[in-house]
């Protein structure tokens, strides 16, 4: 399989892999590629902590007498001055919503920065050099598993090459 | 909502750095510090070369870190690999100068198709092989002909004939 970050195709099949949507066969492709490929493995690591992390977030309950607070604080907005309003409106209560906004245009900032910044984020590479050397090995040892089991290459060529 | 459009924000990022590890050099002095990704690495014989150079506690030490089922499979391909006669030795090279001499994409199309074989049950591992061992003999002309034939379809399942299919491509010429 070609990397889909590296090839920049497919690249929902991760997203689809992460939210355990990704058919068994595709699953199977994409795991056996994530066992050579350091890029793809340190993504679906992320991506599992961040849902992790969104599974474990829950919504506080609503209290009793939310409805009467809330028209209170409306009925106090409407009664102050235009500038407190404006003032007013940057509390962190009212900014809570806009956080996740704020994180995804941070995300896309930091893209933005990679972008322009020719040769300064490393792409990613093999955790360190034992690692490489066992994914290295175990490529070429499947290769050759395969080749030890199927000549590749067609009679008509294999006597030409022989000759 | 927010896992998807965290994800998609996330995968933007990780595609920007990828995009940018293949953006083409701006300095010569750049060029030496990381050969482009995409590349393929060392020939299987370098590779497994380069193992056996390392010294037997780093060896030791690079697959206890390993799940033990993928330490089990690389350590059991080794020592089949090792066992192998210098005819056999000698063979597999050039099976393998052959193979690496195809494109990338036909490379890993046949590693895909080679996960599929592993899947089947090994009976019928042994019937394909024996199967492709068969039309890897036939003209191109011939080996269509018999992959479209009623007996072939009857022999084999739909799983069995696609991997067939797509390994009796690979002996086609690159077109």
């Amino acid at each position: 399989m070609r990397c889909p970050i590296e090839t920049q195709e497919n690249a929902e099949l991760l997203l689809s892999y992460s939210a355990r949507r990704l058919n068994p066969e595709s699953t199977a492709i994409l795991e056996a590629h994530m066992e050579l490929c350091p890029a793809c493995r340190e993504f679906r690591d992320g991506q599992r902590a961040l849902w992790e992390a969104l599974d474990e977030w829950d919504a506080r309950p609503v209290s009793a007498d939310f409805d009467r607070r809330l028209y209170r604080k409306i009925e106090e907005q409407e009664q102050m001055s235009w500038w407190s309003r404006v003032f007013g409106s940057m509390r962190p209560m009212v900014w809570r919503p806009a956080l996740p906004v704020a994180a995804t245009a941070c995300l896309v900032l930091v893209a933005a920065f990679i972008s322009v910044n020719p040769g300064t984020v490393p792409a990613p590479v093999a955790e360190n050099p034992q690692a490489r050397e066992v994914e290295q090995v175990e490529r070429a040892l499947d290769d050759l598993e395969m080749l030890r089991q199927f000549d590749l290459v067609a009679a008509a060529e294999d006597n030409s090459r022989s000759m | 909502m927010f896992r998807s459009f965290f994800g998609r924000a996330a995968l933007a990022v990780v595609l920007a750095a990828g995009l940018q590890a293949q953006r083409p050099p701006v300095r010569p002095a750049q060029k030496a510090l990381r050969p482009p990704m995409g590349i393929p690495g060392p020939k299987q014989g370098v590779a497994i070369e380069r193992w056996y150079q390392m010294a037997p506690e780093q060896r030791q030490r690079a697959l206890d870190r390993l799940a033990p089922e993928r330490r089990r499979r690389i350590e059991e391909q080794l020592e089949r690999y090792q066992s192998l006669t210098p005819e056999q030795r000698q063979q597999l090279r050039f099976r393998a100068e052959m193979f690496n001499q195809l494109p990338p994409e036909r490379q890993d199309v046949a590693r895909r198709l080679f996960r599929q074989f592993n899947q089947l049950p090994p009976d019928r591992q042994g019937v394909l092989r024996e199967e492709f061992a068969h039309l890897r003999t036939m003209p191109e002309a011939d080996r269509r002909a018999r992959i479209e034939s009623d007996e072939f379809r009857d022999r084999f399942n739909n799983r069995e004939q696609r991997f067939l299919r797509g390994f009796a491509d690979l002996l086609n010429p690159v077109q």
